[in-house]
């Protein structure tokens, strides 16, 4: 999917990833350009910095483009040359606070325990006290020096790092593939080095930029009180040397404060630029979703519709959910080719597949919930005679609410966690229709005791419940706007037996009750078998197989299903355990 | 005869995010695998099945009870020591999409172990535990996980946990997040291993289907206590306990063709 979502972006200039691009190289052809010129400072300035070549208090002209400080120090020499020292500080001072910042979140978020509790607190200090005032009375207690500005400023910047790299370092430990690790016995010494870091890099390179970005700010900042080195002057150290001696009771603060000035602005804007675009970078997901958008409008990359039909019975077109020819295309790759099957009133169909075999395409095509970067380019999906395809966008949203109910996968995250379930489903009820409080109540309370949930579990919140009991909690939320069609997307994976088994029932009973046209997905055969009364079999996005549940459990036609079928692991038992 | 892994009174508890509360996870459980054998550790989400496997491999600390392999209780042995003892077993993920790390080829994940442990002659060994899954060494070696399925993702989890040729493989819901026609196969894979090899397996699942097809004996485990064990036969066609009795109907209802 990667593979073919790089392709486009390669060929069309995506909007986010053209914009990152953007401003790396707005940022590193600045960046370039101050470090050449500081590299090269003895061959391009023309004076040495520190001789007296002028006349104090000199204008500009051709020998002193930028003018003579108070006592005929060439200003444009020393702007040269200061890059070097400010560059020299904000890189250091950065560099050593990326180290111990990166350092101190790594072992604090791996360690975890007292360790973790210990350097977070420190970090916590840190991040509270003013940074100004304190860099202020470290610099006055240390005595001004270069040493003592890269010491200041690195002490009071890295503490950022460390607690992002923290949370991202605490939250990767529990991957599976850290903790596989740690189960094979791994010591730290191993898995920090080989594993933590290579994964968090990404994260570091963008937080040095944007450290050295405010070293540079705070490095200015610290020489114009005075703590800078006065033998090697950065631009902070001339702005300090600028204003006090009175270059603003001249015309002289032009020259003399400006240029440098604007020097700093435009390195912390060069850094800034580079920055943000590492951290674009690092997160590529954005980009992936705007490309999807573009996509969308782009009719060329679609196919012709195909013509294949596949031998189901003939559709009622009164059927709820009517399924005709459907073709969707993700860029220029089918995922459904030609699928046409029908779900009528008070029906249950089961449409089983694995993974990549075009089911869950079917699903979103059917709820008018496709990812932005699919598109149905053959056939249509009816819903109570609505062609979806055709529906402006919230025309689609308003069926979606009245007509279709919608059972996504995970119920977990499905809901609200800092909400009441009772809330939840109030909600969804009253998106539909306007009712006053007393009536939305009662209509939850209805709602639960549909899905055989005590109606006293409104005021629980969704952590409170079993995984069985969210699942009935979704369902009930699905059917809140008593909508004719249900589309369930593996509604028991991550379920155990017991909890499956009385999901799906929920689900039988429900749509009998209720006259519900039920499409039921999921890549587990028995559980689609245990309800359906249809069972429509995809595969690499066409469909194999429609037929009725027992016909196609016992007899499959297509040898794919069989394979399917054979390979399902099934329970045998003697008759006599039967209880 | 001493068992290779012995749990005995494997009591665990978790502090609560919430109210800061202990709650048990494991209650005072007692289980034995022997040499060779397939045991099937099997109930319902929340039992405490993974803790189980999670505390003999030392992710997680017990509060009370003995971890014995071999005789040797290794809950109390020093970190160094255990350190020397896990390369004897080695626990297989649920999600063989997330166990893996994403950044390394083939090759290195499987080498992983032997790295850790300071082993030697390591490409002779990847190739043979990339060869016991049936994962041709010279087309797999330099693939990246996400550039397999996810059954070759779990028999590359596989692979990794045989190059160490340890005595115990601990398979968490190994089939749990792969379609339904891999599940068969992986449980076919273990089977094979421990008749190859000579693995003992602790095979942690909720569908006895697919127990039924790889195991000798079954622990049933509820509420983090040991509700009923036996052989596997004997667990499945006489149900002592009610809760077995619940798994075996649910499980009927999801197998409507069970023989």
């Amino acid at each position: 999917m990667t593979g073919l979502a790089a392709r486009p972006a390669v060929a069309r200039t995506a909007p986010t990833g053209g914009r990152a691009r953007g401003f790396a190289t707005a940022g590193g052809v600045i960046l370039g350009l101050l470090v050449t010129v500081a590299l090269l400072a003895p061959l391009l300035a023309p004076y040495a910095p520190t001789s007296r070549v002028g006349t104090p208090f000199a204008s500009p002209s051709a020998a002193h483009p930028l003018g003579t400080n108070d006592i005929g120090q060439d200003l444009l020499s020393e702007l040269i040359f200061a890059a070097r020292i400010t560059l020299l500080v904000g890189i250091v001072a950065a560099f050593t606070a990326t180290v111990v910042g990166a350092g101190v979140g790594v072992v604090a978020g791996y360690a975890r325990g007292w360790v973790d509790t210990a350097l977070m607190r420190l970090v916590d200090v840190v991040l509270a006290l003013p940074v100004l005032p304190l860099t202020i009375v470290i610099g006055v207690f240390l005595g001004p020096g270069l040493s003592t500005q890269i010491l200041v400023i690195a002490s009071v910047i890295w503490a950022g790092t460390a607690r992002e790299l923290r949370s991202q370092v605490l939250s990767l430990r529990e991957h599976d593939h850290i903790q596989a690790l740690r189960a094979m016995g791994a010591r730290a010494g191993h898995v920090l080095p080989r594993h933590v870091l290579p994964s968090v890099a990404p994260l570091i390179v963008p937080q040095f930029v944007l450290a050295t970005k405010t070293a540079i700010l705070l490095e200015a900042s610290l020489a114009f009180l005075g703590l800078g080195d006065i033998t090697a002057k950065s631009w902070g150290t001339t702005l300090s040397l600028g204003y006090t001696r009175s270059a603003f009771l001249t015309d002289a603060w032009l020259w003399w404060v400006i240029p440098p000035g604007a020097a700093i602005a435009l390195t912390v804007l060069g850094f800034a630029l580079l920055g943000s675009a590492f951290e674009e970078r690092a997160r590529p997901s954005l980009r992936d979703r705007r490309l999807g958008d573009r996509r969308l409008g782009d009719r060329r990359t679609g196919r012709s519709p195909r013509a294949t039909h596949s031998g189901g019975p003939a559709e009622l077109p009164s059927h709820p959910l009517v399924v005709d020819d459907l073709t969707v295309a993700y860029g220029g790759r089918v995922a459904v080719a030609g699928v046409s099957l029908s779900v009528g009133p008070g029906e249950l169909v089961g449409l089983v597949g694995e993974s990549g075999s075009g089911k869950s395409t079917v699903a979103g095509a059917a709820t008018g919930l496709l990812p932005a970067a699919a598109r149905i380019i053959g056939g249509r999906v009816l819903v109570c005679g609505h062609d979806i395809g055709a529906l402006a966008p919230n025309e689609v949203r308003v069926l979606r609410g009245n007509r279709i109910g919608l059972v996504p996968q995970e119920a977990m995250s499905a809901l609200n966690p800092v909400r009441t379930v009772g809330d939840q489903l109030a909600e969804a009820v009253t998106a539909h229709q306007r009712l006053g409080r007393a009536a939305a109540r009662a209509c939850t309370e209805q709602l639960l005791s549909l899905v055989a949930l005590d109606p006293d579990r409104a005021r629980d919140y969704p952590h409170q419940l079993s995984g069985g009991m969210r699942q009935r909690v979704v369902i009930a939320i699905a059917l809140a706007a008593d909508p004719e069609v249900l589309v369930a997307d593996e509604p028991t994976s991550g379920l155990d037996l017991l909890v499956q088994a009385e999901v799906l029932d929920l689900l039988d009973a429900l749509r009998r009750r209720l006259r519900l046209a039920v499409l039921l997905i999921s890549h587990d055969l028995p559980v689609v078998e245990a309800v359906a009364d249809r069972i429509a079999v995809m595969r690499a996005g066409e469909l194999v197989e429609l037929g009725p549940a027992g016909r196609v459990g016992s007899d499959p036609a297509h040898p794919y299903t069989r394979g399917l079928v054979e390979a399902t692991p099934r329970l045998r038992l003697p008759e006599v355990t039967r209880s | 005869m001493t068992p290779l892994l012995a749990v005995q009174g494997l009591t665990v508890t978790f502090r609560s995010r919430g109210s800061g509360r202990r709650v048990r996870a494991l209650d005072g459980v007692d289980l034995a695998v022997r040499a060779g054998e397939t045991v099937g550790l099997v109930g319902g989400s929340g039992a405490g099945k993974s803790t189980v496997a999670r505390a003999v491999v030392g992710l997680v600390r017990p509060d009370r009870g003995r971890i014995l392999l071999d005789g040797t209780d290794i809950v109390a042995l020093s970190r160094a020591a255990l350190r020397a003892r896990r390369r004897e077993m080695h626990l297989v993920f649920q999600d063989p999409y997330a166990a893996l790390p994403p950044t390394l080829p083939v090759g290195r994940i499987v080498a992983e172990p032997l790295v850790i442990h300071r082993l030697g002659d390591r490409d002779a060994l990847v190739h043979d535990a990339l060869a016991a899954v049936h994962l041709p060494p010279d087309r797999y070696l330099s693939r990246f996980p996400h550039q397999l399925s996810g059954g070759e993702r779990q028999r590359v989890a596989f692979a990794r946990a045989l190059v160490t040729e340890p005595r115990l493989i601990l398979a968490d819901e190994p089939t749990q997040m792969l379609d339904a026609s891999l599940r068969g196969e992986i449980a076919d894979l273990l089977e094979e291993l421990r008749a190859r090899r000579g693995v003992a397996v602790l095979h942690i699942t909720h569908d006895l289907a697919l127990a039924q097809r790889s195991c000798d004996r079954l622990v049933v485990l509820r509420g983090g206590r040991v509700v009923e064990e036996g052989t596997c036969d004997a667990v499945l066609t006489r149900p002592a306990h009610p809760y077995t009795r619940a798994l075996l109907q649910a499980a009927r209802r999801l197998h409507p063709r069970t023989a």
